[in-house]
């Protein structure tokens, strides 16, 4: 009786560490998705990232061209902007655990340019100021996270052209 | 002396049953919200807000950052349509129909995440690429032993997976009012003895 007391005891114990260590695993996992872009380069920023090499991020598609953003909101707004380089371009936004909030492709732009004007869904200053026209709000969940832009270039010869016009893409703080 | 033994139990259950479970969990997560389709599955909330703190955890051990809901759905394939693993030293054949989307892509991958490397720099074939049949079929060869049409090579790999992507699209939207979407089937063709 007192050893299956024990034993009941301490697999409740266990079952309470598991949850708690399940929920740090995003918090501390050392080469997650947003540890690996900030090792790529700045913060507000675009940087290239090779789908070739795991070592950028894992699991890419080797058709497409990718740019990763790190963003910090906590000093205010961010201006994204991606030329619409190739037949498929799509911008997800990604918290700090690299849960993706929000996503859009080509089809929201209204010209050639993909604008979007990134805010803090907290941050109280920034609701005064208007979206800039043409230009679609995308509110984060919280202060940190990453863009990544995903542009489709299946084809090795027009591959550098579409390269060289992503390069245009911008990362901005918005002021 | 007794209390302090008791302890000592307790903890080393609860450490080792906590924390092992979340070890495995993190490397073979439950399939919570998976749709599957033959050997493909996709987990449908990945890439959403909405996602469980399992399916979080194993991207976060993978350093993957999911494709969002909104830019398509991922799946993955470990095995065949037999449900035999997949193995770079065998030739398999995608083949069947794919749903209708704006673009999509199969490639390969090793485990950690990198595109198999080959000397013909072929790691996947997208909807622009692939040679379609007069019913719109599609027919990938994939394997180490050269071959005509569409092939990728799996050079040195042994263990390997196939990754189909489609994009601008939802899950609704190509299952076509069925529970799951029809996709590719994955044939072994053939496996050196």
């Amino acid at each position: 009786m007192r050893w299956f007391f024990l034993i009941a005891t301490g697999l409740l114990i266990g079952g309470v560490l598991h949850i708690v260590s399940l929920l740090a695993v995003p918090v501390v996992a050392p080469r997650d998705a947003y540890s690996r872009v900030r090792e790529l380069g700045p913060e507000n920023t675009f940087v290239k990232i090779d789908a070739e090499k795991a070592d950028g991020l894992p699991f890419l598609d080797p058709a497409f061209l990718h740019l990763a953003c790190r963003f910090d909101l906590r000093d205010g707004p961010m201006r994204v902007s991606i030329p619409l380089a190739s037949d498929y371009i799509s911008a997800s936004f990604y918290t700090r655990d690299a849960v993706a909030f929000f996503s859009l492709n080509d089809r929201s732009a209204t010209g050639r340019i993909l604008e979007i004007d990134l805010r803090d869904a907290n941050d109280e200053a920034s609701k005064a100021t208007e979206v800039r026209p043409g230009s679609v709000l995308v509110m984060s969940p919280e202060p940190l996270g990453f863009v990544l832009v995903r542009a489709l270039a299946p084809s090795p010869s027009t591959r550098k052209t579409i390269q060289t016009e992503l390069a245009r893409s911008v990362c901005v703080p918005a002021n | 002396m007794r209390l302090i033994l008791q302890l000592i139990v307790i903890c080393a259950l609860a450490a080792g049953a906590g924390l092992g479970l979340t070890w495995l969990a993190v490397r073979h997560p439950p399939s919570l919200e998976t749709i599957v389709a033959g050997p493909w599955r996709a987990e449908a909330t990945e890439g959403s807000p909405g996602v469980d703190a399992y399916t979080l955890a194993a991207l976060a051990q993978r350093g993957e950052a999911p494709l969002a809901v909104a830019d398509g759905l991922t799946f993955r394939a470990e095995t065949d349509s037999d449900g035999n693993r997949l193995d770079g030293r065998c030739s398999y054949l995608v083949t069947g129909a794919m749903p209708t989307v704006r673009v999509w892509s199969i490639s390969a991958y090793d485990e950690r995440g990198n595109p198999l490397d080959n000397p013909a720099q072929r790691h996947g074939f997208t909807k622009g690429e692939a040679m379609k049949s007069e019913s719109g079929d599609i027919s990938i060869a994939v394997g180490a032993s050269a071959r005509g049409g569409d092939w990728i090579p799996t050079g040195s790999a042994d263990r390997f997976m196939l990754i189909l992507r489609v994009y601008d699209t939802t899950a609704g939207a190509i299952a076509g009012g069925r529970s799951t979407p029809e996709l590719p089937a994955i044939r072994r063709t053939g496996c050196p003895a």
